[in-house]
């Protein structure tokens, strides 16, 4: 196991439930949750643990809280405990899920802290409760108590307003809660008798209305005396050789100081061991200390994992491990945020923003549209300015902070490029150079508006006015098919690097051209003094003194010229992105016939990665799958990663979100402003910074099921035959990876009605023809980031083993002839 | 609509055609009008100038129009200055056709045809044929590569173009030179050998006139189209000159020589100044006006012509049906009615304005249109009212107004103290020391401004500066606004800007129409603001309030401003003076 690993403790305190008016069933560990007042009910359901558990319900708008049920009749001592929340959920056909958030709220003496149960968390399987875990930490003695909590958010401003349930929901009646008529005073209140009605348990079928309905709450606890609290490596991405130390918090819950021994070890692949070391600490009583690891990462890339255990007198007590990703460049592990901020007004958002991206593994950012002009200025000279493209509000304040608060945390900062002189800074640069812009068929491509232009230096100079600056792209287009064009480009970018520290670019608009007349392409650069660069860069075009050049080869020099400035200029780990707009056909081959394949291979050559724009619009889940296995594959041929931009019906969609994720991660792309990878349904941006490269390391290939001699046994529903691929690793090793997704219940992105995620499966069987016994290992995000060893059973050449529980999505990488599976150390 | 750009009159109204018959119809126009421009442009159309005092350019402005110096070269030759530029979406505030009629001459400043459209194409060529002037800057936007081939344009420029809209371009360019026959160019000194690096190459029409050349180069260029002249100049402002090389724009002969091209231009139309001086002719109220007025009989271009011709008659009689049964008058008429009849209030209408608002009337526009007329009465017992009013922010425009026309010196220090609490109320919480546009749209700025027009009428001092000063805030306000809702996304923000826009633009427009005459006790201040005024807005109200005191100030009265800075101002107060001799020589 590579989760967190807990104490095995002994001494699990037995809780009893408490409600406000039925007597208690004590269970060991465990509380069963009863009628709690109104909005709540008793239900009777075999498949709950003691036969019986209770329904929440959760109404039409607004929010709700029912309990508190208490968690003890004890006080329970300063220590780390486990909250567990056995629930599944009841909702009507057609919900709009999306609004609803729920969670358990724990409540005591000097703490207040909430676990979601969120419901695509939950197994929809009609019969199946699903365990939600949570840590608590109590630095004090308290009593607890919990609190189920419900909130419906109000549509979003964009979407059209809609009843949260397609009917409106019904009240808990008295007669379906009612089976037996209890013996009352018919002269007491109705609210009384629905109190003592709702004691009664009914069928859980008969709950028609929406609701949560709960089993258990249990709480264990896991260290009453010390624990790691923190662990956290300076950077969540660092490239090969550089430093990344780590720092641990450890915790004494006792009175008296705690000698203990922090062992730090530092993992990677999936059995491997890079550095390992102990120190012994004293912590204080009641108090905490702080340790720090030295690590400088080797060349060994992809995903590690710092790992803290605390051991009293040899024993582990506690451990806590975080995960970076060591890469170059960062495309190879890059899980890219949202870097679609304006800063007017919100500099305050930047240190949330940038946490919220350390929090989620986000390790590449881009400054979208940051700069005064796309291509033609990235070096704003004032201390506000608004950005060519669209008119963004950007401080220098507020840029540096950004970066510098992002570089903090090893997320790398990358700065957008578009070939056009935009905003005030690039259309006087445009006057000046009109042989370098784009003719049109009228005037020159290019969009402007002149009074806005007039009211720049009005409004910028009072700062009441910024709210009131349209969003307008005031641009001309750059002609690509002249060298001068890339040097100025290239001329900005290292400047604006150097000066603000961007560690890529990435073009939203490609630098290619049109085919031009070698003469002319032959005086430029001859008049740049660039003979020789370009017959270094372009040996299989420079020859050509007559007629015309390509496309492609005006498209590549550009590129070939513009990367060779970046890596002799800031080095081999400058990152280069496109948005390459791949046609959804098979052929990569971009629109216009301006340039092909070869162009595309040149781009893709070293790393650099193929951003897909054109994805955001996919609208079917099969569309976006078959796109994405084509054009992963086209870019990995190349040498290329592949980015896709977050598919725009997706967003706010909980469960569109948690296939989009998957879907992305498992087909090898990487994800491109991704503002809700959590929380998912696992916690995939932590495991693909771990076991990332089980998806992206460029050597895995795609092969058939029959070539791979994968099988999954009973695999109606499940996706996997498109998701085999192989690896050959050092001293001879064959590696399988082959991933089970389970098929998405509508294959619209948006469906009409709501999108569930699929029944959880249990025991599903893959077996695999392998010459030597392989060594299988179960990878998983869901719902926390694991690695389990599966066993193997044979059955003549052909090997067996089970996934105990498949949610969404699992992988299985299978290693051939490996004593313990991935690479040596 | 393409409809426009067929050879019937422009002015001629739409007549009821079945939706077919009118598709059918105007395919056949847009086809026809896309081949057939020579034929279909013939002057058809009797042109009625409007009377002017001063010429009037309309300028079209593409991009890099700034660079040009376009706006600082017209006004210096006294010609006041409006305009319409390139947006994302073609031109932004083209004129009606109707309107071509206010202007001397139209400038296209680096503008492609198609952003213009070809019905605004075609009621510039009747403009220039009736003798208005066409001044045509160059550009990546213009000539060739403006898409004027085949256009209205091609044929009214004095200079042959390709369709390709071929540009010389050098970096060490070339030196412009005058051609030695040029008379309208005056003190444009080419000594300093002004530049152009990037210039369209065009050869001038055989009857056309060269003006300046550079190198071998045609590059101003005029001739005379109908009864007006057109000037075409064959330069862009593009290009990065070496460092010893002086680019024309940046010569300082280059205003004037462009401000004087324009004028060159201009003066084919006619301005009939002395129209534009007479005093309007009042029409006389028919028969049934009283109908009119209080409604019996709904006719609303009837009340708009009896509001405009007000008479002391009408209004009294008006007022006493008012009087007689105010409840009568409730619809949205009162307010105009109201606002017509203040010059005629006589002291006696306040007892019943007062009695009106201490009862209950609602609506807030009755109640400030009551306020405004109980101030134009000037009876003392308004006093209390209309400073009571002025506390209460939704009747504070009103009152102001109501004060400014009550002639009483006493309200002088509320107004200051009115105009004091609008502006502090339209701070920016955020930024203190600036003004919100949100919180000054609105009734902060109707009340700010009518404070300011109060304080005017009341010659107080230093009104004259605030009058105007207020009125350039309100312009700019407006614009921000107005620009602001260039968005995307056309949410509640936007339309809600949309209207605080609107509002400004009519207390704007309330400001023009109110500019003159200049009291008597502000004149001299007048007189001291235009004679130095340089902002260009600020000296627009200015020349309102000019032309509206024509009637009211003798022609020596305007000398000291014969030579104001402001070049329309100094004009204007000279055309004014030669128009007052010629009256009083008559």
């Amino acid at each position: 196991m590579t989760t967190d690993s807990t104490e095995s403790d002994t001494c699990s305190v037995l809780l009893l439930l408490a409600c406000c008016f039925v007597p208690h069933h004590a269970t060991a560990g465990t509380i069963e949750c009863g009628y709690a007042g109104k909005g709540s009910a008793l239900v009777s359901d075999p498949a709950a643990s003691q036969g019986r558990s209770v329904a929440v319900e959760i109404g039409d708008g607004g929010s709700g809280r029912v309990g508190p049920w208490r968690l003890s009749d004890a006080r329970f001592s300063p220590g780390l405990y486990r909250i567990g929340v056995q629930v599944r959920t009841r909702f009507p056909v057609g919900g709009d899920l999306d609004r609803l958030d729920c969670a358990m709220l724990i409540e005591g003496e000097g703490v207040s802290q909430s676990a979601p149960l969120s419901w695509h968390r939950i197994d929809s399987r009609k019969s199946n409760y699903t365990l939600i875990e949570k840590e608590l930490i109590l630095s004090q003695a308290t009593d607890l108590v919990a609190w189920f909590v419900w909130q419906i958010l109000p549509p979003a401003a964009e979407q059209r307003p809609a009843p949260m349930w397609p009917l409106k929901s019904p009240v808990v009646k008295p007669d379906t809660r009612l089976q037996i008529k209890p013996n009352v005073d018919e002269n007491e209140g109705d609210e009384f008798l629905d109190e003592l009605d709702a004691r009664s348990a009914v069928p859980a079928h008969s709950v028609r209305y929406p609701a949560y309905i709960i089993d258990q709450i249990s709480i264990s606890p896991v260290s009453q005396t010390v624990m790691v609290e923190d662990v956290r490596p300076d950077k969540v991405h660092v490239y090969p050789g550089e430093s990344n130390a780590v720092s641990a918090t450890v915790r004494n819950f006792r009175n008296r100081p705690s000698k203990a021994v922090l062992r730090f070890t530092m993992l990677a692949g999936l059995t491997e061991i890079l550095a390992a070391e102990e120190t012994e600490v004293t912590i204080p009583a009641k108090g905490k200390s702080a340790a720090r690891f030295e690590w400088t990462s080797t060349k060994l890339e992809f995903g590690h994992e710092a790992r803290v255990e605390v051991l009293v007198d040899g024993k582990v007590i506690h451990s806590r491990s975080d995960t970076f990703s060591v890469s170059s460049p960062i495309w190879k592990t890059a899980i890219q945020g949202s870097g679609f901020l304006s800063w007017h007004g919100i500099e305050y958002e930047l240190a949330p923003h940038v946490e919220s991206n350390r929090r989620n593994y986000v390790n590449v950012e881009e400054a979208f549209s940051w700069q005064p002009s796309s291509w033609t200025d990235l070096n704003p000279t004032g201390e506000h300015w608004w950005a060519g493209q669209n008119n963004f509000h950007n401080s220098m304040k507020g840029l540096r902070e950004w970066i510098s608060r992002s570089h903090s945390h090893g997320i790398k900062m990358i700065s957008y490029l578009f070939p056009t002189a935009s905003g005030p800074s690039g259309l006087e640069w445009a006057r000046r150079h009109p042989l370098l812009l784009t003719p049109s068929k009228v005037g020159l491509n290019a969009n402007f508006d002149i009074e806005d232009f007039r009211l720049y230096p009005a409004k910028m100079s009072d700062p009441a006015l910024w709210d009131y600056q349209a969003d307008i792209w005031q641009r001309v287009s750059l002609h690509r098919g002249y060298l001068k064009t890339a040097v100025l480009g290239a001329d900005e970018v290292i400047r604006s690097a150097k000066r603000f520290g961007w560690e890529g670019v990435r073009f939203d608009g490609r630098p290619t051209w049109g085919p031009m007349r070698s003469e002319v392409v032959h005086r430029e650069i001859d008049e740049l003094g660039m003979t020789d660069l370009m017959k270094e860069l372009v040996p299989e075009y420079y020859s050509k003194k007559d007629g015309k050049w390509t496309g492609s080869a005006i498209s590549i020099r550009n590129m070939r010229y513009m990367k060779h400035r970046f890596r002799t200029e800031l080095g081999p780990n400058f990152a280069i992105s496109s948005n390459y707009e791949l046609l959804t056909s098979t052929e990569p081959v971009a629109s216009k016939g301006m340039f092909g394949f070869d162009y595309f291979r040149s781009y893709c050559a070293g790393g650099s990665q193929v951003n897909q724009e054109r994805l955001r619009k996919s609208g079917s889940w099969s569309s976006l799958i078959g796109n994405l296995l084509t054009q992963v594959e086209y870019a990995r041929q190349a040498g290329g990663h592949h980015g896709t931009q977050s598919l725009d019906k997706a967003l706010g969609r909980r469960a569109s979100v948690t296939f989009m994720n998957v879907f992305v991660f498992a087909t090898g792309s990487h994800p491109y402003g991704y503002a809700s990878v959590s929380p998912g349904l696992g916690a995939y941006s932590r495991f693909m910074t771990r076991y990332g490269e089980f998806c992206w390391d460029l050597n895995l290939r795609p092969v058939t099921p029959e070539e791979s001699g994968i099988h999954v046994t009973d695999d109606a529903g499940l996706l996997w035959k498109r998701f085999v691929r192989t690896r050959d690793l050092n001293a001879g090793l064959k590696q399988t990876v082959v991933h089970l997704i389970s098929r998405p219940r509508s294959d619209r992105v948006v469906p009409e009605r709501p999108l569930l995620l699929p029944e959880w499966r249990k025991s599903v069987v893959v077996t695999k023809a392998c010459e030597r016994a392989p060594v299988v290992w179960l990878l998983s995000a869901e719902p926390l980031s694991r690695a389990d060893r599966l066993p193997v059973r044979r059955e003549g050449g052909i090997y067996r083993v089970t996934i105990p529980e498949h949610r969404l999505w699992s992988i299985l990488v299978w290693n051939e002839a490996a004593p313990e599976g991935g690479r040596k150390p | 609509m393409k409809a426009d750009g067929c050879k019937a009159d422009l002015r001629s109204q739409p007549k009821r055609v079945p939706r077919m018959k009118l598709l059918v119809l105007m395919t056949v126009l847009v086809v026809q009008s896309s081949f057939s421009w020579a034929e279909e442009a013939e002057p058809t159309v009797d042109w009625q100038w409007v009377p002017s005092f001063l010429p009037r350019a309309f300028v079209i402005e593409g991009l890099w129009t700034d660079t040009f110096r376009l706006r600082e070269s017209v006004r210096p030759v006294g010609m006041p200055c409006a305009g319409a530029y390139r947006a994302t979406k073609g031109v932004r505030g083209m004129l009606s056709h109707e309107a071509y009629r206010e202007y001397s001459v139209i400038v296209l400043s680096n503008v492609d045809a198609p952003a213009i459209g070809d019905g605004h194409l075609l009621a510039i060529r009747q403009f220039v044929e009736a003798g208005g002037g066409l001044v045509v800057l160059g550009g990546y936007w213009a000539f060739g590569r403006g898409g004027y081939h085949g256009t209205p344009l091609a044929e009214m420029l004095p200079v042959k173009f390709d369709e390709r809209g071929a540009i010389a371009a050098s970096q060490k360019g070339w030196v412009l030179k005058p051609a030695a026959t040029t008379d309208w160019m005056k003190g444009c000194d080419f000594s300093a050998r002004p530049g152009a690096f990037h210039i369209h190459k065009v050869k001038a029409k055989p009857q056309a006139t060269v003006h300046i050349t550079a190198g071998e180069h045609p590059v101003v260029v005029s001739w005379a189209f109908g009864r007006g002249r057109v000037m075409a100049f064959a330069l862009t402002v593009n290009g990065e000159p070496k460092a010893d090389g002086l680019p024309f724009w940046e010569w300082r002969g280059w205003p004037k020589l462009l401000g004087q091209a324009v004028e060159w231009a201009a003066k084919g139309r006619p301005l009939h100044s002395e129209k534009a001086a007479a005093k309007a002719v009042s029409v006389p109220p028919g028969a049934d006006y009283l109908e009119i007025l209080t409604g019996e009989r709904k006719d609303a271009a009837a009340l708009r012509q009896l509001c405009e011709n007000m008479t002391s008659a009408t209004a009294k009689d008006f007022f006493d049906a008012w009087k007689e049964n105010p409840d009568r008058f409730a619809g949205e008429e009162l307010p105009a009615l109201f606002e017509a009849m203040f010059p005629f209030a006589q002291s006696d209408w306040s007892a019943p304005l007062i009695d009106f608002l201490s009862g209950a009337v609602v609506n807030v526009s009755h109640r400030k249109a009551a306020l405004v007329l109980l101030g134009a009465t000037a009876h003392k017992d308004g006093m209390e009212n209309l400073q009571n009013a002025l506390s209460k922010m939704e009747l504070a425009s009103g009152a102001s107004r109501g004060l400014g026309l009550s002639k009483n010196p006493k309200a002088i220090a509320p107004l200051k103290r009115a105009y004091k609490e609008a502006m502090q109320r339209s701070m920016s919480r955020e930024h203190p020391t600036r003004v919100d546009p949100e919180a000054f749209a609105g009734d902060n700025a109707d009340t700010a401004a009518e404070c300011c027009l109060a304080l005017y009428r009341l010659g107080s001092a230093g009104a004259v500066e605030g009058l105007a000063q207020i009125y350039a805030r309100l312009h700019f306000y407006r614009r921000i606004f107005r620009n602001s809702c260039k968005q995307k996304k056309w949410d509640d923000k936007v339309k809600h800007r949309w209207a605080q826009g609107k509002r400004l633009e009519v207390a704007l427009k309330h400001l023009q129409r109110s500019a003159g005459p200049i009291p008597e006790s502000q004149f001299s201040a007048f007189v001291k603001f235009a004679q130095s005024v340089t902002d260009p807005i600020k000296a627009e109200w200015a020349r309102l309030a000019m032309e509206q005191s024509v009637h009211e100030v003798e022609a020596d009265e305007w000398r000291p401003l014969h030579a104001a800075k402001d070049g329309v101002i100094a004009r204007l107060a000279r055309q004014l003076s030669t128009l007052q001799l010629q009256r009083r020589n008559k």
